[in-house]
């Protein structure tokens, strides 16, 4: 490009862009980052004058992540997220990949009439109650498979995958098809394979919504055991529900609403660094999840 | 008129003016049976025995019941039995819009007759006794859907008329091998079960999940038109007509819901969607590579927050001695706790919602700048145009078609706000501006278990989500030539 010469409107405007873009970063990662600071202050210093902390308040303490992992609660909830997350992305996966599959191919007499049903579920739906009463008839209240169940297939999802599926070429299934293949393997040999950035981006989306999860569990759990991470997360930072933490020996009666505040922000590092962990990793095939969603037929 | 001259001997036609006569006079009947068919009761108050046909509840007669307006079931059973009645004689080659008509005006007369009959609201009783209890409308629906069946029927053989004709005209046209064998429709599912039976087996799982989750809960809006009790179940309960409808709309609920969900999507809408494109502009112009990906990268990240934690960083920071507090106090104010104020819940949760979807939203249009052909750039310099001149010239029209299909869909759903982050953040103190339908269908349906009545709610505001999402559809497909199906 012969074009680099710039006037001096183009510096000014320059300089302001990266200074816009410096704030907006601050703006984006200061949250954070006053919730950690704060996560190893001293809660009793913290107590007395919050505010806009920079860096942790002296005495530095690690006694709220202590008090967070030896609540029993915190452990069972994350077991069971990864649980949720676990069997129902796999189950997703396998239920969405055949439908896709299957609705993709073309010249059969039902799929048309199929996908339309299918997609008119996008735009109306029974409801909230009708919903629940769903679930309270199928006796599915209070157990694990009402949570996996109801939400086995996401539309959007499906409408993604079988868009990708039906892009791939004809020849190769009918090539594959000559060497004696049936649906099933083309399916699990050719077809996911060849899709395979699709698929992965898919499986993230469910992932990630099994691991945001919170509002079903909270409709439809009442044993404790089985709560997900976030409904526990829900307890502790929204209804104030953090007396399993606090109320062991090893905080003083006196001390209790400073420990209270403290383990709030513990529990809020421990449940996203996870996720902030893994998402540089993923960054990208979010980002082609968003291209991907957009261009669908 | 259609006249046929291609099938034999005319017999089709024939068949076809008779199944046209026989509806009309169906939806005659049916008509006329509405209007003339009466019922006695007794006006609860002054036990006064009263008396009134269809032809009452058409001009709104029976005094106090809706103020002297029309029925509303009425009025829409009616208006769909004419058109149906016009579209017969006047379009007789229109064979689906006859179908739907006829079986709208059957749902409404269903629904008028139990609201007359049964509804609790109603001032007058009726005598169940009487022999003419409802039983001329019972005649009426039955003609009316009779008429509607007939449709369906004539509109199925017609399609398969015209399926016929032109799977012919293929046949004329081409030579294929073993010529063309199915005939009916029933060997045409035959034989592409028999081939394809594999395929569907791997489709029967999707198709089991949206019947019983997607469907089932359909069949619920029942519980909508009637009063729920989980001992009778959804279809045994006592029958009330639209009484949660009127009751919800005479309430100050439906204004304040309707109100705030609509301001805070209005909002949202004008503060959240210009600012991922500024920001996407911005990052456009930055030539530091490395600095722009850690930029993105950065401002991605709230995204991947869990909403449940971001309310709870929220609360937090919005309580009085928090951090929103502490910058009141710098200012010299006295801190408020954002979220126990009605005024400033609006504000909030339209900034919150702009922090974590900023970066992302603006992703779609990185990728559509991306697309903008360098060369236009170029030559716009060489034809004199500064930065300024460039950015609305060439950069503005190369993302405006993905601009406006955005834009359309996020007006589509004007009616429609998650309930999820509403009722994290809500609580007694805010509702007069953040209670919206649908956090007002959760508050009513699942803490207080007013089913019934929830789910009449969350039906009108269903129903109009649906309404809006079909014409910004329309308008987009109009306007931009992409639509969604």
């Amino acid at each position: 490009m012969a074009l680099l010469k710039r006037t001096p409107g183009e510096k000014v405007f320059n300089v302001i862009n990266y200074l816009v873009m410096i704030v907006l970063c601050i703006v984006c990662l200061y949250p954070l980052w006053y919730v950690l600071v704060a996560s190893l202050s001293d809660p009793v210093q913290m107590y007395a004058n919050r505010g806009i902390l920079l860096w942790p308040l002296q005495p530095m303490t690690t006694k709220g992540y202590t008090l967070v992992f030896e609540d029993p609660n915190i452990p069972r909830s994350f077991l069971n997220t990864l649980i949720y997350l676990g069997v129902g992305t796999l189950l997703n996966m396998f239920v969405t990949c055949m439908g896709a599959y299957g609705l993709s191919r073309k010249g059969l007499f039902w799929n048309g009439k199929v996908m339309k049903l299918i997609a008119f579920t996008m735009y109306f739906s029974g409801g909230l109650i009708p919903f629940y009463l769903m679930v309270q008839q199928m006796n599915l209240l209070d157990t694990y498979s009402g949570i996996i169940l109801p939400v086995l297939v996401n539309t959007w999802n499906l409408i993604v995958m079988r868009t990708s599926f039906a892009g791939l070429p004809d020849s190769l299934e009918e090539s594959a098809r000559l060497d004696g293949a049936n649906d099933w393997t083309i399916l699990w040999r050719i077809f996911l394979p060849l899709a395979q950035a699709t698929v992965a981006v898919i499986a993230l989306f469910y992932a990630v919504y099994w691991w945001n999860n919170w509002f079903n569990p909270s409709l439809f759990l009442q044993d404790k055991t089985k709560y997900p991470l976030q409904l526990r997360l829900r307890e502790i930072l929204l209804k104030n529900d953090t007396n399993s933490m606090t109320q062991v020996g090893a905080v003083g009666q006196s001390q209790q609403e400073q420990y209270r505040l403290l383990v709030k922000y513990c529990t809020i590092i421990v449940a996203t660094v996870p996720i902030l962990v893994v998402y540089p990793f993923l960054q990208r095939y979010f980002v082609k999840g968003v291209m991907v969603g957009s261009i669908k037929g | 008129m259609t006249v046929s001259t291609n099938t034999p001997s005319g017999r089709l036609m024939d068949a076809r003016r008779v199944r046209r006569l026989l509806m009309a006079l169906l939806c005659l009947v049916a008509l006329g049976l509405l209007f003339t068919s009466y019922a006695q009761g007794v006006h609860r108050r002054s036990d006064e025995a009263v008396n009134f046909t269809g032809i009452d509840f058409l001009l709104g007669r029976p005094e106090g019941r809706s103020a002297g307006s029309p029925h509303p079931m009425l009025l829409g059973s009616t208006a769909a039995l004419v058109l149906a009645l016009v579209m017969l004689i006047v379009k007789p080659d229109k064979r689906f819009w006859p179908v739907l008509l006829l079986l709208v005006a059957s749902g409404c007369l269903l629904m008028f007759r139990f609201d007359v009959c049964y509804s609790a609201k109603n001032e007058f009783s009726m005598d169940e006794d009487s022999l003419s209890f409802g039983v001329g409308w019972i005649l009426s629906v039955g003609s009316c859907f009779l008429a509607a069946v007939l449709a369906a029927v004539d509109a199925a053989i017609g399609a398969r008329q015209a399926r016929h004709k032109q799977l012919e005209a293929i046949y004329a046209n081409t030579t294929l091998p073993g010529g063309y064998k199915e005939r009916t429709l029933k060997e045409i599912i035959v034989r592409d079960f028999k081939k394809h039976w594999p395929v569907y087996l791997m489709i029967l799982p999707t198709v089991i999940f949206y019947l019983v989750w997607c469907y089932g809960p359909m069949y619920g809006i029942v519980i909508a038109f009637n009063d729920y009790s989980p001992k009778k179940g959804p279809f045994g309960s006592d029958w009330v007509g639209l009484r949660w409808f009127r009751e919800f709309f005479r309430s100050p609920f439906a204004y304040r819901t309707i109100r705030n969900t609509l301001v805070i999507n209005f909002w949202n809408l004008l503060i959240g969607f210009p600012a991922p494109i500024i920001l996407a502009l911005m990052l456009n112009e930055m030539r530091n590579m490395k600095f722009k990906r850690v930029v993105q990268t950065i401002t991605y990240m709230p995204y991947f927050i869990s909403l449940v934690v971001l309310c709870g960083i929220l609360v937090d920071f919005c309580s009085t001695d928090g951090v929103f507090g502490a910058i009141q106090r710098a200012m010299g104010m006295d801190p408020v706790n954002l979220l126990g104020d009605a005024r400033y819940f609006r504000s909030v949760y339209v900034g919150s919602e702009l922090w974590q979807k900023l970066g992302w939203d603006s992703i779609i249009f990185l990728s559509a700048l991306a697309g903008i052909d360098q060369e236009q750039y170029e030559a716009a310099t060489i034809d004199g145009a500064g930065k300024m001149k460039q950015v609305i010239h060439v950069t503005l029209p190369g993302i405006m078609p993905t601009i406006a299909i955005l834009l359309i869909l996020r007006v589509g759903s004007m009616m429609n706000v998650g309930y999820e982050k509403i009722i994290l953040l809500y609580n007694g103190l805010t509702y007069e501006t953040a209670d919206v339908i649908s956090s007002y269908v959760y508050r009513k349906g699942i803490v207080d278990a007013d089913f019934s009545f929830s789910t009449a709610v969350n039906l009108f505001n269903s129903v109009i989500n649906f309404a809006l999402v079909v014409f910004a559809n329309k308008v987009s497909a109009v306007l931009t030539e992409t639509s969604l199906w």
